[in-house]
């Protein structure tokens, strides 16, 4: 039986096998499908891509949503952006116009070919309509200087692909020449060249009803140049017939056009950010993994719900159970500091059961992770994240076991660990070799700022989660007042594309305006020993702390403990 | 290809060279060949320079200066290929050679020693016989870099994409399973393929049980990558090694991340330089162990490049 969890490229998954696998998420994230331009941002496994290729039209009829692909609201294609297709190196020797005309035209070719290969794989047009469509796109390529003749028997994708290649072979002529070379081939634009034929296809009887949706999937890998490009086709009014769809890994740099003018949402496009929707609203992000979990082991016949198939440690379960009855027996007893015996239960059985670990018995390192809500938890509102630790249980279950039923909370734990540890330690390690290296540039280094800082953060918050006498002990982000320093700009940058940690805002509560909170990735609550579920409380930290935690974490945590006292916390949010 | 001592070079190499290029580096390997082969007739020198590392290179540039006094001395950048590919214009385009190169690769980066030879491939009617030396390293440091700031493709093997196609992914894994682990995140291939070194070829449990984890990390989000062996240390072989593994792929865009020794990289870019098809891509990466990269051995190999 094949693994239920694996994750695939989703450009090579079939139309059928996205429709089986995909959870309808359109309501959290609603402008999506809106007549407009729109902005998709997330984290690398968020589920961007499946969003994207769910909208295909064949999709949607394995899909059943429509009956006949006519019936559509728009026509959907999906065009991903790989670092290797459209960023070359030497094209940075064309400069300003020459640059951007070039670039546009190789945008297009690209765009053009994944459009047309998309009603190919239709087969909805009859040969009038592929006649007529072959005419359009032959003159319009001809207007912009193509060649004077193409045979009628050539697929639009392969002209397309030719015009590509050709664009690249220019380009890699550039790669030793400082002279100027001249390009011979044809040059398109948006408006001249892309418009003409979208609205030619939108009148041919069996293609989708409304504007074509153009999903230019991982927008960040394109250079700074083609963004710009990009930019320009977004400030264009033409969401009647083309609306771009453009998703971004957070890692877009410009918001410029070509001519230097800026876009802005909503004026100009619709923005959506799935990260801050997920790590906001926890509840929704947990329905969509147990819905997403619920199909595969649907799927692959395996009869158990989410919770049955990673269940919890039961032993470890029961050891809470009676510390939450303890816990609610000294709070109706007067020892309370909640205002409601369920806000201590909450707030402390955790980390109670945590420290009675690390007393007598000194085995805090067997805090189980196991159980459905604990690896949604620790997904940190990734899908990827839930789905390759468990592709990677899975497949230690079966060793042992071909008939499977549950992970077991060992096999689940012992994975989780390893994944955390990963995260962390396969990018960091040898820095703990650098540690006994006496050099002034290691100090310097954002690499080596990144890991002190992120050791610790987990220490301190693994310290606050050992001491009874505070009131949230259960914290995992902290808020720098009065702001980031700029020289530490970069290395919360860095941890930030990195996933290490997730910068949201908090309203002042002097009232004026809105101070960072930075939040780290649950992923590192096993490496640091941390409860996962906290999500309410932050420690608040000078600029001197936040340095002084980028260069010496135990002088940090030494600082840190002098100073519990002045942490602040937030109104306990319901969970 | 054997292993000599670098004592014996001078038997292995001809007694006049026209031009002896190398890439200063932190590494002390960088002075074992030129050591040796100051003795011989040397009619020019070019030493390439990283302008990012400069101040970690520049001790031992400095020693190179003493024992190869008539030298050029050019930069080269890790960021910005386009410098390097000037620079390479500018520096060799200058000198007026005949009939013997030879080239240490032992300490040049991947990305730079590719680009040096598609600028050899591109204006190969300049040059005569091409011999390529290689210091061995004793041993290498735990961590060699850290941090990966870009993944991009290499000047000169933009590769002939089809946009069309689905994408293949062939990574020669050495001990740097980050680079890797990037370019599989960024370019999000249909299909990979992870190339290790022949089973006659040494490998180190540490190194083992790094390529071990890093496969149980790949199966968990792709498919069935595909293994395949090449032979490091043999330029013919391990170019045809990889052209028969790719035979499989014709109908995809094929790409190859070179992450092992510097005489397979030559392997693939040689392929590449044959196959204009192929892709090669380069990981820049933030930091390198510049204190304790590698210790030099005293045996080095000496290769006459084939173009």
């Amino acid at each position: 039986m094949n693994n239920p969890f694996t994750v695939k490229t989703p450009e090579s998954l079939k139309p059928k096998e996205v429709a089986d696998l995909f959870v309808d998420v359109y309501n959290d994230f609603s402008p999506i499908q809106d007549i407009s331009h729109t902005f998709i941002h997330g984290a690398r496994g968020t589920g961007k891509s499946m969003m994207l290729r769910f909208m295909e039209p064949l999709v949607q009829v394995e899909a059943k949503t429509v009956e006949k692909i006519s019936e559509l609201e728009f026509y959907a294609v999906h065009v991903p952006i790989k670092l290797s297709n459209l960023n070359f190196p030497e094209a940075e020797r064309l400069k300003g116009s020459a640059f951007n005309a070039m670039a546009e035209h190789m945008l297009l070719m690209h765009v053009c070919s994944r459009i047309f290969s998309s009603l190919l794989e239709l087969n909805v047009l009859d040969k009038e309509e592929l006649t007529k469509l072959f005419e359009v796109f032959v003159q319009q390529l001809q207007y912009a200087g193509g060649e004077a003749e193409y045979e009628k028997g050539e697929s639009l994708p392969s002209i397309c692909d030719k015009e590509f290649s050709k664009v690249i072979q220019y380009v890699k002529r550039l790669s030793f020449s400082t002279d100027h070379i001249n390009y011979q081939g044809p040059l398109c634009g948006y408006i001249d060249f892309l418009i003409p034929i979208i609205k030619t296809i939108r009148q041919f009887n069996k293609t989708p009803n409304g504007p074509l949706f153009l999903m230019l999937d991982d927008a960040d890998n394109l250079s700074v140049g083609m963004q710009s490009i990009l930019n320009s086709w977004v400030s264009c009014r033409t969401t009647e017939n083309l609306c771009l769809k453009i998703s971004t890994q957070m890692r877009y740099r410009t918001w410029r056009t070509t001519s230097k003018q800026l876009i802005e949402a909503p004026h100009d496009y619709s923005e959506v950010d799935i990260n801050t929707i997920y790590t906001s609203n926890v509840d929704n992000y947990r329905k969509r993994i147990e819905e997403i979990i619920t199909k595969r082991l649907s799927l692959a016949n395996i009869d158990s719900t989410p919770e049955q198939f990673f269940p919890l440690n039961q032993k470890q379960e029961s050891a809470l159970v009676k510390i939450r009855k303890e816990i609610k027996e000294k709070w109706e007893k007067g020892e309370r500091k909640g205002h409601r015996s369920s806000d201590d239960v909450t707030r402390y059985a955790t980390p109670e059961y945590m420290r009675r670990l690390g007393g007598k018995s000194k085995s805090s390192s067997t805090y189980s992770y196991a159980g459905f809500k604990s690896l949604v938890n620790l997904s940190s509102g990734i899908v990827r994240w839930y789905l390759e630790p468990a592709a990677r249980m899975y497949n230690e279950a079966k060793i042992d076991n071909r008939d499977l039923d549950c992970i077991s909370p060992g096999i689940q734990d012992k994975i989780i660990q390893s994944w955390s540890e990963q995260f962390l330690l396969s990018d960091f390690e040898k820095l703990k070799v650098d540690e006994t290296t006496d050099t002034d540039n290691e100090a310097s280094s954002k690499v080596k700022m990144l890991y002190t800082l992120i050791c610790s953060l987990g220490g301190l918050f693994r310290d606050r989660l050992m001491d009874d006498s505070l009131s949230e002990q259960r914290v995992i982000s902290i808020m720098v007042k009065p702001d980031i320093p700029d020289d530490l700009n970069l290395v919360i940058k860095l941890g930030i594309e990195w996933s290490y940690f997730h910068l949201s805002t908090i309203g002042a509560k002097e009232g004026l305006g809105r101070n960072k909170q930075l939040i780290l990735n649950r992923r590192l609550a096993p490496y640091f020993r941390l409860d996962p579920t906290g999500y309410a409380a932050y420690v608040q930290v000078t600029e001197h702390d936040l340095r002084l935690a980028c260069t010496d974490t135990a002088a940090f945590l030494r600082s840190r403990s002098q100073a519990k006292s002045d942490d602040k916390q937030l109104p306990l949010m319901s969970e | 290809m054997h292993n000599i001592k670098i004592e014996h070079i001078l038997k292995h190499v001809p007694n006049a060279i026209d031009l002896f290029i190398c890439c200063a580096s932190f590494e002390d390997r960088f002075l074992s060949i030129p050591k040796k082969l100051a003795e011989l007739n040397i009619k020019d020198t070019l030493a390439f320079q990283v302008k990012e590392y400069k101040e970690y290179s520049d001790d031992n540039l400095e020693e190179f200066k003493k024992i190869l006094p008539k030298h050029l001395i050019n930069e080269v950048s890790l960021s910005d290929p386009i410098v390097t590919a000037d620079s390479l214009v500018a520096s060799i385009g200058k000198i007026q050679f005949k009939k013997t190169c030879v080239i240490d690769i032992s300490t040049f980066p991947r990305e730079i020693l590719l680009i040096l030879l598609q600028y050899i491939d591109t204006f190969k009617s300049k040059f005569g016989d091409i011999i390529i030396v290689y210091t061995d390293a004793l041993s290498m440091s735990k961590w060699l870099s850290s941090g990966v700031k870009e993944v991009r493709p290499i000047i000169g093997y933009a590769g002939d994409f089809v946009p069309s196609k689905e994408l293949h992914l062939s990574i020669i894994l050495g001990f740097e399973v980050e680079r890797a682990r990037a370019v599989i995140n960024a370019l999000e291939p249909s299909i990979i393929s992870i190339g290790y070194g022949s089973e006659n070829e040494s490998i180190n449990d540490e190194l083992a049980t790094r390529n071990k984890n890093f496969m149980e990390e790949l199966e968990s989000f792709c498919d069935s990558p595909r293994v395949f062996n090449m032979n490091l240390f043999d330029i013919n072989q391990g170019k045809k090694d990889i052209e028969n593994h790719l035979r499989e792929f014709r109908n995809y865009n094929n790409v190859i991340l070179p992450l092992n020794t510097k005489i397979s990289t030559i392997a693939i870019g040689m392929l590449a330089n044959e196959n204009k098809s192929l892709q090669l891509c380069y990981t820049e990466m933030l930091e390198y162990n510049t204190a304790d990269y590698s210790e030099p051995s005293d045996e080095c190999r000496v290769i006459p490049l084939e173009y």
